[in-house]
């Protein structure tokens, strides 16, 4: 079988492959070029990137092995030139008369790889028949030039670090034997920083000395909102609650979600979960189990007063969140035996009352974002999320906009959480608690080594130069 | 985006798209413009079409696995693995009368899906370790500052500082949360929806051409 080398990562897939195995490139086959006329090929060729005095001839390609093994961006192509070297080569080709016109249409920046934001080709849409076809006859297309290893070239000049050394603007040469660090700039110039380090020190030094056991964590806006919420949920209430993450992050969610189901329980709230990741249900099952047997009490059977539905993995992603809002009864992919459920409530009735309040447990912050503009509007719930801490800042906006009613985030806003409620953590809990905090506390001290480390190789490399 | 195919249909797609629009926003605002029933069948629509959309994902991935397992691709073995699995989860969950809670399922749950994912997302601290190693320096462009806001972040989180950490430290850390980054956070979002919001009038704009 023939084999065909992915532009990308070099990877051979088979001829038929249409997306390379190994990274995922579009596979398109370029047909072997045609021997091109060594005449000029306009602008984009004209320009090698080497000063005026060493511009090659129009036409004239700058040598693969010029171009590479440098290790720096080079500047010899059309989406790399500076305008002024565009323009230059532009006024090149205007002033030569035996450039013809089709020369002169400068190259798309991006012509392979489309983005949303690349200007539109007139020409693109053109009917048969209409006038613009027409042109498109007249206009012929500039002959194939970004080639395979131009294509690499460019992807390695955006993957590249970004040049921010002052003083050598983008787009020139620099001299030979000149480091990219070495520069002029705000950059590398260090007062600034030394000052925020000097004021560091002094608020630490001059500082109020912390109360006896430390200040603690720092403060969680949302979660004396998200407590008084379900604390004032009147019995056998409707709780919608989206399940939005999966083992992945399980280790810690876990931990957040469990004191805010249990106290949800304890309200004798009825949950109806509903999901939108596949795994996500299963996630859910298992909490909630293990809420409700820590809140199980002697001689009374949680599950007798409590009613929790599992609605269903819901696919389609933010799009069928709407329908969620205006028709919960017709979205949820009930089991219809359920539908009537120990005459407790029918989900029927979900549609004329809507929940009295949303809980998103959440491991992103776009699956809360997704709901507060798909679903709130429309069923006029109040929205608790329970979130990773990493989700805890992109939705503090949220919350101080109102849009949503509490927040609980991190596995210390759970701790924090579940100080408040009505059951103490038992002694496998907190031991459970004390590992998580052990295993923080040496996270933090690696991160730090690493951090101290890097600089250290950052400042010994900059002595070798 | 179109160029292969008409403009007759690109234009009739376009409108078709606009007038969903035009419905969903009529109800959105209760503009009562058109029936509110008219903007749920569409929303029910979209459900249905993420539900189809889903199977054929399935069927795609099962017919590229196929394939591979067909012609004896590299690593083909992976693929049937994967293809006995789908077979197994499958099959336990259309048999059983309770679904995906399924013995076999909880099972494949329990026992392959949980630890596997817990595994590759505990990688992320390897990345992170990685990334504070490769750029969290001070001789960077920059550095500096970046440098000092992730070690105040880290140093006010950790349990273990607070011990050492001053009021003073604690409140800073707060002030730039609710303030400097706060500002960026609404800024991010502003214009992460205006930049949606013009890409969509441009994309309909330019399809209307």
């Amino acid at each position: 079988m023939q084999m065909f080398d992915c532009p990308h990562c070099g990877y051979s897939n088979t001829d038929l492959a249409r997306f390379c195995e190994q990274c995922g490139t579009v596979l398109t086959r370029i047909p072997p070029p045609e021997p091109v006329d060594p005449a000029p090929l306009g602008p984009d060729a004209a320009a090698g990137g080497q000063g005026p005095e060493t511009k090659p001839e129009a036409g004239e390609r700058a040598a693969p092995e010029e171009e590479q093994g440098s290790g720096e961006p080079v500047f010899g192509h059309s989406w790399s030139l500076p305008p002024s070297a565009g323009d230059e080569a532009g006024e090149d080709a205007e002033s030569d008369p035996s450039t013809t016109q089709n020369d002169a249409q400068p190259e798309p920046l991006l012509g392979e790889l489309p983005g949303l934001l690349e200007p539109a080709d007139p020409l693109e849409f053109a009917t048969a028949g209409s006038r613009i076809s027409e042109l498109r006859n007249e206009v012929q297309p500039p002959p194939e030039t970004v080639d395979e290893e131009e294509r690499r070239r460019l992807r390695e000049l955006f993957s590249a670090e970004f040049p921010l050394d002052a003083g050598v603007a983008a787009g020139t040469t620099r001299a030979a034997g000149a480091h990219p660090q070495v520069g002029r700039g705000m950059q590398r110039r260090f007062q600034l920083e030394w000052l925020l380090l000097l004021v560091l020190v002094v608020a630490y030094l001059r500082a109020t000395p912390a109360p006896p056991g430390g200040p603690g964590p720092h403060p969680l806006p949302g979660l004396p909102q998200a407590h008084r919420q379900i604390s004032t949920l009147p019995p056998d209430s409707l709780v919608l609650v989206n399940w939005a993450y999966d083992p992945a992050t399980a280790g810690e969610m876990d931990r957040v979600a469990q004191p805010v189901i249990e106290h949800l329980l304890l309200r004798g709230a009825n949950l109806i979960v509903v999901s939108q990741l596949p795994a996500g249900l299963a996630s859910a099952r298992r909490l909630i189990a293990k809420a409700e047997d820590a809140v199980r009490q002697p001689g009374r059977s949680q599950m007798e007063t409590n009613v929790v539905i599992e609605a269903g993995f819901l696919p389609g992603g933010a799009a069928s969140l709407p329908l969620l809002g205006v028709a919960p009864a017709q979205t949820l992919p009930l089991d219809p035996g359920w539908l009537d459920l120990k005459g407790r409530f029918t989900v029927a009735g979900l549609d004329k009352t809507g929940p009295v309040l949303n809980l998103i447990v959440a491991a992103r912050s776009e699956d809360v974002r997704h709901w507060l503009e798909q679903v709130q509007p429309l069923n006029a719930g109040a929205v608790v999320a329970v979130t990773s801490a990493a989700t805890d800042i992109p939705l503090r906006p949220f919350l101080q906009s109102g849009q949503l009613a509490g927040l609980v985030s991190g596995w210390d806003g759970g701790s924090a959480y579940r100080l408040r409620s009505e059951r103490a953590a038992g002694p496998e809990e907190k031991a459970v608690a004390g590992r998580l905090v052990s295993g923080q506390n040496w996270g933090f001290a690696i991160l730090l080594a690493a951090i101290l480390l890097g600089n250290l190789a950052g400042i010994a490399e900059r002595r070798q130069r | 985006m179109f160029s292969s195919r008409s403009g007759w249909s690109n234009r009739i797609g376009l409108l078709v798209a606009l007038a969903c629009a035009f419905v969903v926003i009529s109800a959105r605002f209760e503009l009562e413009i058109t029936p509110a029933a008219l903007a749920t069948t569409l929303y029910s629509w979209a459900l249905l079409l993420g539900a189809f959309a889903l199977l054929l994902g399935v069927l795609n991935a099962l017919w590229y696995h196929l394939l591979r397992v067909q012609r004896g691709q590299k690593e083909w073995l992976l693929s049937l693995l994967l293809l006995i699995a789908f077979a197994l989860v499958f099959g336990a969950g259309v048999t059983s009368p309770k679904g995906s809670a399924a013995p076999v399922a909880e099972w494949v749950f329990d026992a392959i899906l949980a630890p596997g994912q817990a595994t590759l997302f505990a990688l992320t601290g390897f990345f992170l370790l990685s990334a504070a190693f490769h750029y969290l320096r001070f001789t960077r462009p920059g550095g500096l500052w970046i440098l000092a806001g992730a070690l105040l972040m880290l140093l006010v989180q950790t349990p273990a500082s607070h011990q050492l950490m001053p009021v003073a430290l604690v409140d800073l850390f707060n002030w730039l949360l609710n303030w400097p980054v706060m500002a960026a956070m609404r800024g991010v979002l502003l214009g992460g929806v205006l930049g949606l919001l013009i890409i969509s009038i441009r994309l309909v704009a330019r399809s209307a051409k």
